[in-house]
C-alpha cells in the first residue's frame, strides 16, 4: 500500500513536471524607488577623533543612517520580493563583508540564507567583529590586521554588526529567506530582475525608518510597471 | 460461712457485699485491661497495614501486568535448565569434588604440619641465640639452626603447594556448578522486586498467612497478653540529648508521635490521610539521610506538642483555623490542654522551632523557611529589636535617623506632623503611629485634672500637647547649626539624570501615593523591593533644604554615622545638580504631597496647652511630690519655672521620650545609652500563657488568643487594644506603637517572636563551622547594604516543555521582541503581555549555562513557543541594570496624569532638555545618543557589572581591599560603586560570601564542565560515574545533600579519567603562580622570550589597548568602547578566570563587548610569536598580564 503511494507521488510528480516544462517561466524585471513620506531628518557627520585612529588611514564620517536625497528617496532601504514556491539558493561564493579604513562596506547588504560571510579587513589595524542576530547565533571574535573571519548564516535575520573597538562602524546584513532582493541606490532606487509573473509581496526595511511593505504585479509578459514604495519619517516612540 | 450470731454484723449479707465488690472489681479490671488494649492508635497502624497491604498489592498487580511472573518463571526454568545439564556431568562433578575434599584435608595437614615447624623452630632459635650470647659465639650451633630454618622452608613450601592445588580443585568445582550459580544469580536479581513485594506481602496479608500464624497474632495481641510480644507496638524514639523542662526538671524528649503518624519517614504517602501522610519535606527532616533525622531530633522539638501522649486530644494537636477546631471537637472531642506549655504549633508557625538552633544561619535557611526569615527581617527593618531586647540579634544599629542636629533639616512644623502620625506623610515609612490611638482616643478620658477636682481629659487633647512637648524637646535637644551654603550652583536638567545614572534609584523609589499601579513606562515609580531599601523620595523637597540635601549627599555618615546610605563620592558639581533637580522639581515628584497633608504645629490655644501638660506633669513627676510640681507650675521654682509653657514643654517632652523610648531607635543627644523601654524577648516563647495579660479585648482579631501566637498576632495588629475596658493612669498605659502590618507581616514577626525559647536544645545545638558563620554574615551584609539592586548574582531561569514533551529548566536570559530595546522584566506574566504586544509566538532566551541535555551551549539562543513556557524565575538581583539600560534607550518618560495614560500623557526628558531630542551625557561630558545601539552593548558598558561566581573570578583579598576602599574600574560607567561605610568584619564578610559561594559551587562547576567537556547527557555522565541521574544533576545544580554524599566518588572518576579544571577557590589563599620566580625561571627556559611573545601579541597583534586602559591613560575611542585598566588585572583576577576569560569571553559573560581574540583556525598571529597554537598565546598573553608591573619597569 505504502510503495503504491509512493509510485502514485511519484508518478504525478513526474507528471506535473512534464506538463510545466515545455512553457519556459517568463521572468521580469521590477524596478522600483523607496521614498521618504514627510520632512528629511537632519543627520550630523560622525564625530570621530579621527587623529586618534592613525592607523585607519582616512576615515569617512559620512553618517549612513539615514541617507535620503531631494527628491525624497531613501538610500540604503532593503527590498525584499517574497516569490511564494521559489526555492532560496545560497550564493555559492562567501559574501565579503569588508572592513576598510575602519568602516565596514558596505553598510547595509542582503543575502540569503545558507550563505557565507566572509569578514575581511583590510586595516592595518585589529578589528573585531561583534554582530548582534535576532535568530542565528552571534560571534563576537578580533580580526587582525588583513585577516578574515567566515560566519555561515542559516536563519532569515537581520543582523547588526559592530566593532567595539571603533565604535561607530555599523553594518546591517539581512539574511533573506528569497533570492529575490535588492539595496536601494541613492536615489532610493532599486531593481530586482528573474521575477516570475504574478503578484509577489514586499517586504521593506530601513535602521531608521523602520519596516514597510508593499508588492509588485509582474505580468504573464514579464513586464512590471514601476513601483513606488514609502516609508514614513515620523519617528517612532524610543526602543517600546 | 454461715452466720455464728456472735457478730455485729451480717455475714450472709457482708457475703453478698463481697460477691458483688469482688464482681465489680472483677469487671473493673477487665474494664481496665480491654480499655487498654482498645487504645486509639491501634486502630490506626491497622488501617495503616491496610492501606500498605492495598499498595503492596498493586505493586504486585502492576509487576505481574509488567510480565514478572512470566520473568521469574522463565529464570527458574533456566535455574532448572542449569541443574539438568550439571546433573548430566554428575560423574565428573563427584570426582572434582572428592579431589577438592582430599585436596582440603591434605591442606590442613600441611597447615598444622607447618605450625608445629614454625613452633620447633622458634624454640630451637631461642635456645641457641640464649647460648650464643652466654658464649659470646655467633656460630655456635649454627648446623642445627640452618636444618631447623630448612625444614621451616620446606613445611611452607609445601603448604603453598598444596594451597595451589586447593585453590585448582575449588575452581574447577565452581567452574562446573557456575551454570546453576549464574542463573540463580539472574534469578535472585531479576526478580528482586517480586521478592520485596511477596515478604511484604507475608507480613501484611492474613489471607497468605497460615493458620497457627493467625491464631499466633491472635493471641500475641490478646487484651492482658499483648504486653509480651505484641504485633502492633508504640514507636518512639527516645532523644538523650534533647530535654524539656517539666516540674524544674529537665526530661528526656521521647517521642511517640510514629505510632500514629506511621507514613512520615516515608515517601510515597504525601496523598494519604493523617495520620499517614508523608512528611512534606522528606529532604530536610525525619530520614537518616537528612540534616535532621528523627532518631537524633524526634518530632515534638520542632512541632512542639506532647511527644509521649498516645492519643488525639492529649497530643495537644492544633488546629489551623477555627473550622478546623470544630471539626476535631466533633470527631475526637478536641480541645485545647490547658496543663501542657507547650501546645503544638499550628502548621503555618511551625518554621518559628528553626529560631532555637539556627540563631547563627538565620541567612543560609532563608530559602527553606521563608516565614520566620521574613519576620526576623521584619524585625530587623522595623527596629524591633531596638526597643525589645533579643540578645543574640545580630544588628545593633538604632533604625532611625539620628536627632542630634535634627533643626538643621526639617521645621517644626514638619516634626510635629511627622510624629503626629508619619504615615500621612509617607505611606510606606517604617516609622509607627504612636499618638492618637485606642488608648488615647477622643472619647477616652485619659485623667481628670489636678487630682481629680479638674475636668476631664480626653485623648486627643492629652496627645495632641504630648506631641508639642515632645518636637519642643527634639529641638531643644538639637540646637540649630546654619549649613553651609551649596559651593556651586546646580542644574536641575544634569541632575535628574545624575540621578538616574549614578545609583539612587538601586535603593530609593519615587512612586506615587495609594494602591493603585504605577504607569509602568518609568521604572522608578514601580516598587520593587531592592528600590524601596531607602526610602520612597517622594514630596521629600517639601521637608528639606536644599544645603542640607547637599552636605546630605556629599557624606551621609557626617548627619548620621549608622545610616545605610552609602557615599556615592559625588563632586560638588554632581551634588549641587541633584538637589537642584529635586529642590526645583521639575517632573512634579518630589513637591508631591499625599492629598490633605500639611506640616503644620500644634493647634491648641496656650492656655490649654498649657493645662494639658501640666496635668501630664502632674504625672510625669509624681515622685517629686505634689508641693514641688504646683510651686513649678506656679513658677515659684527659680530652676524650673513651669508658668513659662516652652520651659513646661521641655520638660514634660523628656519624660514622654523617656516614657515611649524615643531614643531606642533614634540617637537623642543626652540619651544615647538609656536602657529601651520594651519587653525583652529573648525567651519570650517561652513565656507561658498565664503570664500574658490578655485583657478583655483579646480575641476581637478572630485570632485564637488562647494561644501565644493569637496573643502576639493580636497585639502586633491592635498594640493597645489590651488595655480596653480597663483603667489605668497616663503613665501606666500601653505604649507600643501601630505600625500598620499586613496580615503576612504580623504572622511572620510572631512566628519569629514565638520561635524565641529558653534554649533548650543546647546539646543538640547546631555548631555552625567558621565556613557557615563566614556565608551568613556575608549574606547578612549583602543583604543589608542591598548589593543585589544594582549586581545580578545570580541568573534567573526558564522552564519550559521541549519538542519530545520533556520539561526542561535552564538558566538563560530574555532577549527581546524584535524592535524592542530593554526585553520585558523576567517575568512570566509580562512575557506573555509582551509578546501579545508584539504579535510573537515564540519568545527567544539566551542559554546562560551550557546544558547538553538540551543540546545548547552558552550563550546559544533558545526558541521557545509561547505555549510552551511553562515558567519563569528572575534573576537574583541587578534591578537597576533595568533602569539604567532603559533611560539610554528611552530617557526618563514624565507621567502627567492629567493627559490620561496613554502615550501622549508621556513627554521625554533627559539631561539634554525636556523634550523630545535625547542624548546621555557620557564620562567625558560630551552629550552623546546610545539608542540605536544593541542592547547587548548598552547593557554591558554602562550597567552595573553581574557578580555571577564572582569569587572565582577576584582574588579576595583585593575584593575586600576594594570593598573598603573603592577605585573606579569601568570608566565608562555613570553608575557608580558607592563607598560603603562598613562595621567592622562586614567587608570582610562579604568578600569571603562571594569566594565561599564560588568554592560551593566549585563540585557542580567541576562536574559540569567535564560532562560539557565530553559532551555527554546527564543520564550517560552518570552512568560514567557510577551514580543515578538524578543524583548527578543534582550536584550539577548545588544540592548539599548530593554533593556531600556522592561528590568524592564523582570526583574521583573525573580525575581518573585525566580531566583538569581550575581549582576550587580557597578563600584563605590565592595563587598567582606566573607571578612566582620558580614559574617565571622554568618558562624562561622553555622560551626565552615568553614575555616579550605575550607584550607583542597583546600591544601590536590583538592591541588590548585599543580599548583597555593602560596605567590610567584611556583608549582612543569614546567612552562606549571602553574597557578597564590592564593594570588592575594581576592583583584584582584569578589567574586561571583570565585564562578562560581570554580564550572565550563570550562562555562567561554571553554579550559582552570582549571579543575572543585567539580563537581562529590556524591560530593567528604567528609573526608576534612565531609557531604558536592559539592556547599557547593565551599562556604568554596573561604571563605578560600577571607580569605587567615588571614589563613596564623592565621598559
Amino acid at each position: 500500500m505504502k510503495t503504491f503511494t509512493l509510485c502514485a507521488v511519484t508518478a504525478s510528480a513526474a507528471l506535473a513536471a512534464a506538463l510545466t516544462q515545455p512553457a519556459a517561466p517568463v521572468l521580469g524585471d521590477a524596478t522600483g524607488k523607496v521614498l521618504l513620506d514627510g520632512a528629511k531628518p537632519e543627520t550630523k557627520p560622525l564625530a570621530i577623533e579621527t587623529e586618534k585612529f592613525p592607523d585607519c588611514g582616512t576615515i569617512d564620517t559620512t553618517n549612513e543612517t539615514a541617507v535620503v536625497d531631494d527628491k525624497g528617496g531613501i538610500a540604503n532601504v532593503v527590498v525584499i520580493v517574497e516569490v511564494a514556491g521559489a526555492e532560496v539558493k545560497a550564493l555559492e561564493k562567501p559574501f565579503l563583508l569588508d572592513q576598510k579604513n575602519c568602516r565596514f562596506e558596505p553598510h547595509v547588504a542582503v543575502i540569503p540564507a545558507g550563505t557565507t560571510v566572509e569578514y575581511l579587513n583590510s586595516d592595518k589595524t585589529s578589528h573585531n567583529v561583534h554582530t548582534f542576530p535576532s535568530k542565528n547565533d552571534g560571534i563576537n571574535k578580533t580580526v587582525p590586521a588583513g585577516g578574515k573571519e567566515m560566519q555561515k548564516l542559516d536563519k532569515e535575520d537581520r543582523i547588526e554588526i559592530k566593532c567595539d573597538i571603533h565604535p561607530w562602524m555599523q553594518s546591517h546584513l539581512v539574511v533573506a529567506s528569497s533570492n529575490f532582493f535588492a539595496v536601494t541606490g541613492k536615489d532610493g532606487s532599486f531593481k530586482i530582475s528573474g521575477l516570475p509573473a504574478g503578484e509577489h509581496k514586499v517586504k521593506l526595511w530601513h535602521e531608521v525608518f523602520g519596516k514597510g511593505d508593499g508588492k509588485i504585479v509582474v505580468d504573464a509578459e514579464g513586464n512590471a510597471a514601476p513601483v513606488e514604495f514609502k516609508l514614513s519619517a515620523e519617528k517612532k516612540k524610543r526602543g517600546r | 460461712m454461715a452466720d455464728r450470731g456472735d457478730t455485729h454484723y451480717s455475714v450472709p449479707a457482708l457475703n453478698k457485699w463481697f460477691l458483688v465488690s469482688s464482681v465489680a472489681l472483677l469487671g473493673a479490671v477487665v474494664w481496665m485491661v480491654i480499655d487498654d488494649w482498645r487504645r486509639p492508635w491501634k486502630a490506626y497502624q491497622r488501617e495503616f497495614e491496610q492501606i500498605e497491604l492495598a499498595r503492596v498489592q498493586a505493586e504486585k498487580e502492576l509487576l505481574t501486568q509488567a510480565g514478572a511472573l512470566e520473568a521469574e518463571a522463565r529464570l527458574k526454568a533456566e535455574v532448572e535448565q542449569a541443574e539438568a545439564s550439571l546433573a548430566g556431568r554428575k560423574a565428573e562433578l563427584d570426582a572434582a569434588k572428592e579431589t577438592l575434599r582430599l585436596a582440603k584435608g591434605d591442606l590442613w595437614n600441611a597447615v598444622e604440619a607447618a605450625k608445629k615447624v614454625l613452633s620447633a623452630f622458634n624454640w630451637d632459635r631461642y635456645v641457641i641465640e640464649e647460648e650464643r650470647r652466654k658464649l659470646g659465639d655467633p656460630t655456635y650451633r649454627l648446623k642445627d639452626i640452618e636444618a631447623s630454618e630448612l625444614a621451616l622452608n620446606n613445611a611452607k613450601s609445601l603448604q603453598e603447594e598444596l594451597q595451589l592445588k586447593k585453590d585448582a580443585a575449588e575452581s574447577k568445582v565452581n567452574e562446573l556448578t557456575r551454570v546453576v550459580s549464574d542463573a540463580e544469580a539472574a534469578l535472585s536479581s531479576g526478580t528482586r522486586d517480586l521478592a520485596r513485594v511477596r515478604s511484604r506481602l507475608v507480613q501484611l496479608d492474613p489471607s497468605a498467612m497460615s493458620g497457627p500464624e493467625k491464631l499466633a497474632d491472635v493471641i500475641r495481641d490478646a487484651p492482658g497478653l499483648d504486653f509480651v510480644k505484641p504485633s502492633l507496638k508504640v514507636n518512639k524514639v527516645v532523644l538523650d540529648r534533647l530535654t524539656f523542662e517539666l516540674n524544674f526538671t529537665k526530661k528526656k524528649r521521647i517521642d511517640m508521635c510514629q505510632t500514629c503518624h506511621l507514613g512520615a519517614e516515608r515517601s510515597g504517602f504525601e496523598s494519604e490521610p493523617q495520620p499517614y501522610t508523608s512528611h512534606p519535606r522528606l529532604d530536610l527532616y525525619v530520614t537518616n539521610k537528612s540534616p535532621h533525622p528523627v532518631n537524633q531530633f524526634g518530632c515534638t522539638i520542632c512541632h512542639r506538642g506532647s511527644g509521649e501522649a498516645l492519643d488525639f486530644v492529649r497530643a495537644d494537636h492544633r488546629p489551623a483555623d477555627k473550622d478546623q477546631a470544630a471539626q476535631w471537637a466533633g470527631e475526637h472531642h478536641w480541645h485545647k490542654q490547658h496543663h501542657w506549655d507547650y501546645p503544638m504549633l499550628a502548621s503555618n508557625f511551625t518554621e518559628a522551632s528553626c529560631v532555637q538552633c539556627h540563631k547563627t544561619s538565620m541567612e543560609l535557611i532563608a530559602p527553606d523557611a521563608p516565614t520566620v526569615s521574613e519576620g526576623y527581617q521584619l524585625v530587623e527593618r522595623y527596629g524591633c529589636y531596638s526597643c525589645h531586647k533579643i540578645d543574640w540579634f545580630p544588628t545593633k544599629r538604632r533604625p532611625g535617623p539620628t536627632l542630634t542636629n535634627l533643626r538643621a533639616k526639617l521645621s517644626s512644623e514638619f516634626i510635629a506632623s511627622w510624629i503626629k502620625n508619619p504615615k500621612e506623610f509617607r505611606p510606606t515609612t517604617w516609622m509607627p503611629q504612636f499618638f492618637h490611638l485606642e488608648n488615647y482616643s477622643p472619647g477616652e478620658t485619659v485623667a481628670i485634672s489636678k487630682y481629680g477636682q479638674g475636668r476631664a481629659i480626653e485623648g486627643r487633647e492629652w496627645d495632641d500637647a504630648a506631641i508639642a512637648a515632645i518636637t519642643a524637646f527634639l529641638e531643644a535637644r538639637a540646637p540649630r547649626q546654619p549649613m553651609p551654603a551649596l559651593p556651586v550652583a546646580g542644574d536641575a536638567h544634569r541632575g535628574r539624570e545624575t540621578m538616574r545614572l549614578v545609583g539612587c534609584l538601586a535603593c530609593h523609589n519615587m512612586a506615587p501615593y495609594g494602591d493603585e499601579p504605577a504607569p509602568a513606562k518609568d521604572l522608578a515609580l514601580e516598587r520593587r523591593g531592592t528600590n524601596e531599601h531607602g526610602p520612597n523620595l517622594r514630596g521629600v523637597a517639601t521637608k528639606l533644604t536644599p544645603e542640607w540635601l547637599f552636605a546630605w549627599l556629599k557624606d551621609p555618615s557626617a548627619y548620621w554615622s549608622e545610616t545605610r546610605m552609602p557615599n556615592l563620592r559625588l563632586s560638588d558639581q554632581e551634588a549641587a545638580d541633584i538637589t537642584a533637580y529635586i529642590m526645583e522639581d521639575p517632573d512634579g515628584i518630589f513637591r508631591d504631597v499625599p492629598e490633605g497633608w500639611e506640616a503644620k504645629s500644634v493647634a491648641m490655644p496656650e492656655p490649654q496647652l498649657k493645662e494639658v501638660l501640666g496635668e501630664q506633669a502632674r504625672w510625669q513627676f509624681a515622685r517629686d511630690g505634689r508641693a514641688t510640681i504646683e510651686s513649678r507650675l506656679e513658677g515659684r521654682d527659680e530652676k524650673a519655672r513651669w508658668d513659662d509653657v516652652e520651659v513646661l514643654k521641655v520638660a514634660v517632652g523628656e519624660k514622654l521620650v523617656a516614657q515611649y523610648g524615643c531614643f531606642s531607635c533614634h540617637e537623642i543627644s543626652g540619651m544615647q545609652d538609656w536602657m529601651p523601654i520594651g519587653t525583652e524577648l529573648s525567651n519570650w516563647g517561652s513565656k507561658t500563657v498565664d503570664k500574658l495579660d490578655f485583657g478583655p479585648g483579646a480575641g476581637e482579631f478572630g485570632l485564637d488568643a488562647n494561644y501565644r501566637e493569637g496573643w502576639l498576632m493580636q497585639k502586633l495588629h491592635a498594640p493597645r487594644s489590651y488595655d480596653r475596658k480597663k483603667i489605668k493612669n497616663p503613665t501606666e498605659r500601653l505604649r507600643m506603637p501601630y505600625f500598620a502590618f499586613t496580615d503576612e507581616q504580623a504572622q511572620a514577626i510572631a512566628t519569629f517572636v514565638v520561635g524565641l525559647v529558653d534554649d533548650e536544645v543546647q546539646l543538640a545545638k547546631m555548631v555552625p563551622s567558621a565556613d557557615q558563620l563566614s556565608m551568613d554574615a556575608g549574606m547578612r551584609a549583602v543583604r543589608q547594604n542591598n548589593c543585589v539592586a544594582c549586581h545580578m548574582v545570580d541568573p534567573g531561569t526558564v522552564t519550559y516543555v521541549d519538542e519530545s514533551g520533556a520539561t526542561q529548566t535552564v538558566q538563560a536570559e530574555l532577549l527581546n521582541f524584535e524592535e524592542q530595546k530593554v526585553p520585558s522584566a523576567h517575568d512570566l506574566a509580562a512575557v506573555k503581555a509582551d509578546a501579545e504586544s508584539y504579535e510573537a509566538d515564540e519568545v527567544a532566551f539566551r542559554v546562560l549555562r551550557a546544558e547538553p541535555q538540551v543540546g545548547k551551549k552558552t550563550g546559544d539562543k533558545l526558541f521557545v513557543p509561547l505555549d510552551k513556557l511553562v515558567a519563569m524565575t528572575p534573576p537574583n538581583g541587578g534591578d537597576l541594570i533595568r533602569l539604567v539600560t532603559d533611560y539610554y534607550y528611552n530617557g526618563i518618560e514624565i507621567h502627567d496624569p492629567s493627559q490620561g495614560s496613554g502615550d501622549d500623557a508621556f513627554r521625554y526628558a533627559s539631561a539634554a532638555s525636556s523634550d523630545e531630542e535625547f542624548s546621555v551625557t557620557d564620562v567625558d561630558g560630551k552629550l552623546r545618543d546610545h539608542s540605536a545601539e544593541p542592547y547587548d552593548k548598552v547593557r554591558w558598558t554602562f550597567a552595573p557589572p553581574v557578580l555571577w561566581d564572582e569569587g572565582a573570578k577576584l582574588q579576595r583579598q583585593w575584593f575586600f581591599s576594594f570593598l573598603k576602599d573603592v577605585v573606579p574600574l569601568r570608566h565608562q560607567v555613570r553608575v557608580r560603586m558607592p563607598s560603603f561605610d562598613f562595621d567592622p568584619g562586614e567587608a570582610e564578610a562579604v568578600a569571603d560570601y562571594f569566594a565561599l559561594k564560588s568554592s560551593h559551587e566549585w563540585p557542580a562547576k567541576f562536574t559540569r564542565s567535564w560532562r560539557l567537556s565530553k559532551n555527554l547527557t546527564a543520564a550517560d555522565a552518570a552512568r560514567e560515574c557510577g551514580v543515578s541521574e538524578s543524583i548527578l544533576l543534582e550536584i550539577e545544580h548545588g544540592g548539599r545533600a548530593a554533593t556531600k554524599a556522592n561528590f568524592p566518588r564523582v570526583e574521583a572518576h573525573i580525575r581518573a579519567s585525566g580531566f583538569v579544571a581550575a581549582p576550587a577557590v580557597d578563600p584563605q589563599y590565592e595563587v598567582t603562580e606566573v607571578r612566582t620566580a620558580a614559574y617565571l625561571d622554568q618558562r624562561r627556559a622553555q622560551n626565552e622570550s615568553h614575555l616579550s611573545h605575550g607584550e607583542a601579541l597583546a600591544v601590536r597583534g590583538v592591541n588590548c589597548f585599543q580599548c583597555h586602559f593602560r596605567l590610567g591613560q584611556p583608549p582612543p575611542a569614546d567612552p562606549i568602547g571602553w574597557a578597564p585598566d590592564l593594570n588592575h588585572a594581576r592583583e584584582r583576577l584569578r589567574e586561571d578566570w583570565v585564562s578562560d576569560w581570554i580564550t572565550d569571553p563570550a562562555l562567561i559573560y554571553p554579550g559582552t563587548a570582549m571579543p575572543a581574540n585567539f580563537s581562529a583556525t590556524p591560530a593567528q598571529y604567528q609573526e608576534h610569536y612565531p609557531n604558536s597554537t592559539n592556547a599557547d598565546q593565551v599562556k604568554v598573553v596573561v604571563e605578560w598580564l600577571y607580569n605587567f608591573d615588571r614589563m613596564y619597569m623592565r621598559q
